[in-house]
């Protein structure tokens, strides 16, 4: 077994980290007090091609594949919680179920566009209605002549305030539901009848834009149907399946940078006569943190190794999600315990980091849901 | 075996045959100073200084060579503590490429066993040149110019990695011994009125 | 214009640290490029002007992981002499392959390096190897403009601003500019740029001129201050 990362894979880290050292960083604060993230920070990333990482470079991606896209997700982590919605909820999410299901002809027209960041994406599965129970979906889409008419809203959008491509999941068929009844279509901001709400104010990733969608009798040309005709639940189970990985990454960046500043703290705050990382109670919290870090870490990359290698990793990829999301609450609690009074202070980043990290248990399929994932499968093959 | 014993005694005590110096060895320090229509650069002196106390635990001569200033200046030179002046038929203001050839000319002709030069900007970009051309290295940067007589090699002591370490260079083979000193090191030669020197000059 | 860029690759001093009980630097992580020799790569792709920038680098096989970065930075290919005759060489022997595969590449309107290295800043190896290929010289430029056959530079030091006939080598001083940080894109490209490793022998340089065996100086001990 060879662990090791690629030359390029590591490449793509350092200058990853070099980039949210000096751009994003220095900005983190900013973005949250504001509640949004500078378009000159997001026009630097789309220099740096951080908008099409796992995508091939035939459809104007980068190449870097999911592990690739792992590192570059692991490295923004560390510095923004916020831009790592932005990031994941264009490219895991959003341009990944047109990468995943969609014809050529329509990856060749919209993805380019989206890899180089001109356009964002965004994932529109969510309803008031239909969250956890993504099935119970109320948006139609309607056929007419060569068009399809979409009607319905979506709610807690990420990216929603900003994108410009949008993978929507409608009604075909209510009475297949899941089974034949879901499609999957492109829409773009441009299409009439297509608005947007003011965006949400939140518990953290403040700087992220996450807004309902309205869509009153929007036509949408059938060649822009994801897939196939019915099977749009698959498609989104797909994608999803996907963009879990990824959120580990971010999780285990997050992991690791308190860390940092945890070790850092604790080796210059001198109480009792010595600093505190002389004391047993904090060398614990300290070697804990490392110690489901490093088991994180190892499962969000063999799983991303899976990937690449073309297995099939619903399993996989749900247990990423669960164990790192609920791995950095413990961390990120215990990181805010070994800062004392400072971790509670905003002047400091990890209240920032408490509050951002709150949301990983939440979107992309709650743990309750990658518990049902999990254990579905399970039953399915009748063992481990 | 007593401690006085020199290294070649030693291994001729052992039997191993000792090659009799023929006479023909580099000897001497040549230290290079730099000048102008101000005379010496005065950032040099501590080059001669150095230069000096190298010669002396050798037991030979220093001899100062002068770019870029004529005879007039050697004087400073000789009080300073220099045994000889050194001169190219013509000074020539500075000029990298034409300093080079002019230090190797000078090695090539007076054979020093050791050279040393100033820590100053022009010095530097002269002295790895020179020391090309002489096909020997080169220890820049030197905070420290420790002779060793017995073996009479020159150590040069140099600062490495923004100074968290030190590091001893010395040349085990090729000649001849080529320092270029860090500003401020070496030593400050006292002026003595009564010194008197050669001046001799390369051929053109 | 054509350029050639000379890199070292040295110990990321980020991650090392001077060990005391053993009186030596202790590494731990990739060797990187030499800061200032990113800094002349930098001036190299301002001044290209379409043409070609070449890295050149002697080093071990671990050497790539310096190199690489070279090239997302925008070198369109590189010389790595990987011999193991060229290795452990000080600056004399080291500047004689450097010019040896200089010359075997073509013929160049500038060749950059580094004013010094993080190692002990000497700053031998630029006018030696101006001095091996019969180049003027300029060291510790700060600022470099090209006009017909001639670069303009601004120098840090005592020495001023100078002008100089090309073809020439300059050195250049750390912090001189901002090296760009490589896009993803360039990064995953540079793995398939051009890279060349040729041997001593095809070099034609004896192995008694270069690495440890044609060194002049050589580094006896080090020791904590």
């Amino acid at each position: 077994m060879d662990f090791t990362f690629s030359e390029e894979h590591e490449m793509l880290r350092d200058m990853t980290r070099k980039f949210v050292e000096k751009e994003v960083k220095p900005l983190a604060r900013r973005i949250d007090d504001e509640h949004a993230i500078p378009p000159e920070l997001i026009d630097k990333m789309r220099e740096q091609g951080f908008f099409g990482i796992p995508f091939p470079e035939e459809l104007g991606g980068v190449g870097a594949g999911e592990t690739g896209y792992c590192v570059v997700l692991e490295e923004f982590g560390r510095g923004s919680a916020s831009l790592v919605v932005l990031l994941a909820a264009h490219t895991s999410i959003g341009a990944m179920a047109l990468y995943l299901d969609g014809s050529e002809e329509l990856k060749k027209k919209y993805l380019p566009a989206v890899c180089s960041g001109e356009k964002i994406a965004a994932f529109a599965l969510t309803e008031q209605g239909a969250g956890s129970d993504a099935a119970a979906l109320a948006t139609t889409a309607v056929p007419d002549g060569d068009d399809y008419i979409l009607n319905g809203s979506k709610l807690y959008i990420s990216n929603g305030d900003i994108a410009d491509v949008f993978s929507v999941f409608a009604v075909t068929d209510k009475a297949l539901g899941a089974r034949g009844g879901i499609t999957a279509f492109l829409v773009t901001s441009d299409m009439p009848g297509f608005s947007r709400g003011p965006k949400e104010k939140k518990m953290g990733i403040r700087g992220a834009g996450t807004c309902e969608l309205f869509f009153k009798d929007v036509r949408v040309p059938k060649a822009n149907v994801i897939g196939q005709v019915g099977m749009g639940f698959v498609t989104a189970m797909k994608t999803l399946d996907c963009g879990r990985l990824s959120l580990g990454a971010a999780c285990v960046g997050a992991a690791k940078e308190l860390i940092d500043l945890s070790i850092n703290h604790a080796s210059q705050r001198i109480q009792f006569g010595e600093p505190l990382i002389k004391k047993q109670a904090i060398q614990w919290m300290l070697a804990e943190m490392a110690a489901e870090t490093f088991a994180a870490e190892s499962m969000v990359y063999r799983a991303a190794w899976m990937y690449d290698t073309g297995q099939k990793i619903s399993r996989e990829s749900a247990i990423v999600k669960l164990v790192a999301s609920e791995m950095l609450d413990r961390v990120v609690d215990k990181a805010v315990q070994i800062h004392g009074g400072i971790g509670y202070m905003a002047d400091y980043p990890v209240e920032m980091f408490y509050r951002d990290s709150r949301i990983n248990r939440i979107f992309e399929g709650t743990n309750e849901v990658q518990r049902m994932v999990i254990a579905a499968d399970l039953a399915k093959k009748g063992r481990y | 075996m007593t401690d006085e014993m020199s290294a070649a005694e030693l291994l001729a005590a052992y039997g191993v045959a000792v090659e009799e110096e023929s006479g023909d060895e580099p000897r001497g320090v040549l230290v290079v100073l730099e000048g102008g229509p101000e005379g010496v650069n005065p950032l040099c002196w501590s080059a001669l200084g150095a230069g000096r106390d190298v010669a002396d635990a050798f037991g030979t001569r220093v001899e100062a060579l002068i770019l870029g200033a004529g005879e007039e200046v050697g004087y400073q030179a000789i009080w300073r503590g220099a045994d000889a002046v050194v001169l190219p038929p013509a000074a020539t203001s500075f000029d990298a490429q034409r300093w080079a050839e002019i230090v190797a000319q000078a090695a090539g002709e007076r054979r020093p066993e050791a050279i040393l030069m100033a820590g100053t900007d022009a010095s530097r970009e002269v002295a790895p040149r020179a020391a090309q051309r002489l096909d020997t290295g080169l220890v820049m940067g030197v905070q420290e110019v420790r002779p060793e007589p017995e073996e009479r090699v020159v150590i040069g002591i140099v600062p490495m990695y923004g100074g968290g370490l030190l590091g001893e260079y010395g040349f085990p083979v090729r000649r001849p011994q080529f320092f270029c000193l860090a500003e401020k090191a070496g030593r400050e030669p006292s002026e003595d009125g009564s010194r008197e020197g050669e001046t001799i000059w390369l051929n053109a | 214009m054509r350029i050639a860029v000379c890199v070292k690759p040295v110990p990321d001093l980020a991650s090392a640290y001077v060990s005391k009980s053993r009186s030596e630097l202790v590494e731990q992580g990739k060797r990187v490029p030499n800061p200032a020799d990113e800094n002349a790569l930098q001036m190299a792709l301002d001044l290209r002007n379409g043409g070609e920038v070449v890295a050149f680098m002697v080093g071990g096989e671990e050497a790539q992981e310096a190199l690489r970065p070279i090239l997302a930075m925008g070198a369109d290919r590189a010389y790595l002499v990987t011999d193991p005759l060229a290795q452990e060489g000080d600056a004399l022997a080291d500047a004689k392959v450097l010019a040896a595969a200089i010359r075997r590449a073509g013929d160049f309107d500038l060749v950059l390096c580094g004013a010094r290295s993080v190692v002990h800043g000497m700053g031998q190896v630029g006018p030696r190897l101006a001095e091996a290929l019969g180049l003027p010289q300029a060291a510790r430029v700060t600022a470099a403009s090209v006009t017909g056959g001639q670069v303009q530079v601004e120098r840090a030091g005592s020495l001023g601003p100078a002008t100089i006939a090309l073809p020439a080598l300059l050195t250049v001083e750390p912090g001189a500019n901002t090296p760009q940080l490589p896009n993803a894109i360039a990064v995953m490209k540079a793995a398939r740029k051009p890279l060349e490793s040729p041997s001593l022998e095809e070099l034609g340089v004896s192995s008694d001129e270069s690495g440890l065996a044609g060194a002049g100086a050589r580094l006896r001990l080090t020791q904590v201050p």
